[in-house]
């Protein structure tokens, strides 16, 4: 029969640094989960999205460094030794990553920089999409079309991004071409007044109305209209709309590119032979 | 009479109130009710109502589910949900140093309430425009008013679906302040019913020189003796004491010169 002594089990040293470890894991995680997440709802309310998402991160890397130090030390690893072999490893896989690195940095100068924020929808290159999440070595991205784009930091950093939404109004401007012999003042007075009628469009800053060129098939004119960014499609479908159809009502004429060929002179008409039709095959 | 009331309305039958532009009508239904509104007049008209016995065809309409039914519903004014930018059709100019006193008619909003508290929905009696007051990078969307500021002096107009603001300006700087538009904080007003109009608290605005806010202080009262006035709603925002708030622009501005 084996006699098992519980009571000098518990008093040996390592169940109580056991029991330690297993308190500071199985407590120390769910609190500092909750923690983060506390102080992120906290710092989304006063700050933004993407502070709160800093903050989070933070918070929660910070405590986990915290616990696993704290973890080793209880179960008697030497810190000096880990921390010399961690120096060394990181040397090592430094050079090793030198991009990874790069990234991060680029990470840290875009968090500073906050040339966008979590939810604002950017340009970069070709791509369009909502900012997902600022991360230290990518930004993630939410395409209009739902596919998912991660783009390393160090890219953003070096190219031109921009961002759509930052300021809470926009231009919308349409390029309108129309015939030579329409009455330009006539035209533009039309186009104010389909401004003026779109309830998307704002009074003010006012429309844009700007004659900018005589073009090779059409006289030219840039309609510039401010709305509210979220307001994009609605604007974008129904100034459209109503342009075509306003032109349509009062007979303006929207050409499309086309050529005049003389033949030498422009009051001799362009010499036209008529052959005969082929006949029907019976 | 004051056209404020409490109307009521069987399951089955239709109210149908007009006021300004708007044409609304609100039928009772089994839980619920049903509401739709067309703004086709041409021309604004006072608050009148009638009832119908059926629902009028024709229309779009919304349905409010409401967990207990009452017959009767609440008729009252609001001010618009946003501030509003009125565009004097004339450039006025005040001299540093002057007080001048205007009146400006804000198109008033009904709200609908079923029961005593509940409210059911708020619809405008006037589709006003949107604008931004502002600079482009921050400011914010408010609605637009084309019309007339007329100084107090003069007799007032008809205001058939208005809220007469009385608004005292102080120009508190050295230079003629040039009023080519003016962004009025509704949101902080309450209406009160006069004798012959509907007015909300008097404003007053200390203009203060090119580029600076303005103090703008919103009595806490009606803007003549307690006895000629009724209090009909209270303001959507409360606010206590002034504030500073850019209150001026300036064409120059607008245009981002």
């Amino acid at each position: 029969m084996i006699h098992f002594n519980l009571n000098h089990f518990m008093h040996q040293p390592w169940f109580s640094a056991f029991l330690r470890v297993a308190g500071l894991i199985l407590l120390g995680l769910p609190v500092l989960q909750t923690v983060s997440v506390l102080v992120s709802r906290a710092v989304r309310k006063r700050f933004s999205e993407q502070a709160a998402m800093v903050a989070r991160k933070a918070l929660f890397y910070t405590g986990m460094c915290f616990i696993v130090i704290t973890t080793f030390k209880e179960l008697g690893f030497s810190l000096t030794a880990i921390m010399g072999t961690a120096g060394v490893i990181g040397v090592a896989v430094g050079f090793a990553s030198q991009t990874s690195l790069s990234n991060v940095i680029s990470g840290l100068f875009l968090i500073g920089e906050k040339p966008f924020s979590v939810g604002d929808l950017i340009r970069v290159g070709e791509r369009l999409g909502v900012v997902v999440s600022i991360d230290f070595l990518s930004v993630k991205l939410r395409t209009l079309d739902n596919l998912f784009v991660r783009i390393p930091n160090e890219n953003l950093i070096k190219q031109e991004v921009v961002n759509v939404t930052r300021y809470p109004i926009r231009r919308m401007d349409i390029d309108i071409g129309m015939a030579y012999k329409e009455d330009i003042t006539r035209v533009m007075r039309l186009l104010k007044d389909i401004a003026e009628k779109n309830p998307f469009c704002l009074d003010e800053p006012e429309p844009l109305l700007l004659f900018a060129n005589f073009g090779e098939s059409a006289l030219e004119i840039k309609f510039g209209v401010w709305f509210v960014k979220s307001d994009f499609i609605k604007v974008k479908n129904s100034i459209m709309t109503q342009i075509k159809e306003r032109f349509d009502a009062e007979g303006i004429e929207i050409p499309f590119p086309h050529r005049t060929i003389y033949t030498g002179s422009d009051t001799t008409p362009f010499p036209v032979k008529l052959s005969e039709p082929e006949k029907a095959k019976r | 009479m004051t056209p404020w009331n409490n109307y009521s309305v069987k399951p089955g039958q239709c109210l149908n109130l007009e006021q300004g532009f708007l044409s609304l009508h609100l039928y009772s239904g089994p839980s619920e009710w049903h509401t739709a509104v067309n703004y086709d007049r041409e021309g604004p008209v006072p608050l009148t109502s009638s009832a119908l016995t059926e629902k009028p065809g024709g229309n779009e309409w919304r349905r409010w589910i409401l967990p207990s039914q009452s017959e009767n519903v609440n008729i009252l004014p609001a001010m618009p949900n946003r501030p509003l930018v009125v565009r004097p059709a004339f450039v006025m100019k005040i001299p540093g140093g002057i007080k001048a006193e205007f009146n400006v008619g804000i198109p008033l909003w009904l709200q609908v309430y079923a029961g005593k508290d509940r409210r059911v929905f708020e619809v405008p009696t006037e589709i006003l425009s949107n604008t931004w007051f502002g600079p482009m990078e921050a400011g914010e969307l408010c609605y637009a008013l084309k019309s007339s500021i007329h100084p107090a002096s003069e007799p007032l107009k008809p205001f058939i679906h208005k809220a007469i603001c009385p608004i005292q300006i102080l120009n508190d700087s050295k230079d003629d302040l040039d009023l080519q538009r003016i962004c009025i904080q509704i949101q902080h007003l309450s209406i009160y019913q006069g004798k012959d109009h509907l007015w909300t608290n008097r404003v007053r605005i200390s203009y203060r020189g090119e580029g600076q806010t303005s103090n703008v202080t919103i009595d806490n009262k009606a803007p003549g003796p307690k006895a000629e006035f009724v209090q009909l709603a209270e303001p959507r925002e409360k606010i206590t004491g002034s504030f500073v708030k850019k209150t001026f622009s300036s064409f120059m501005e607008m245009a981002g010169i």
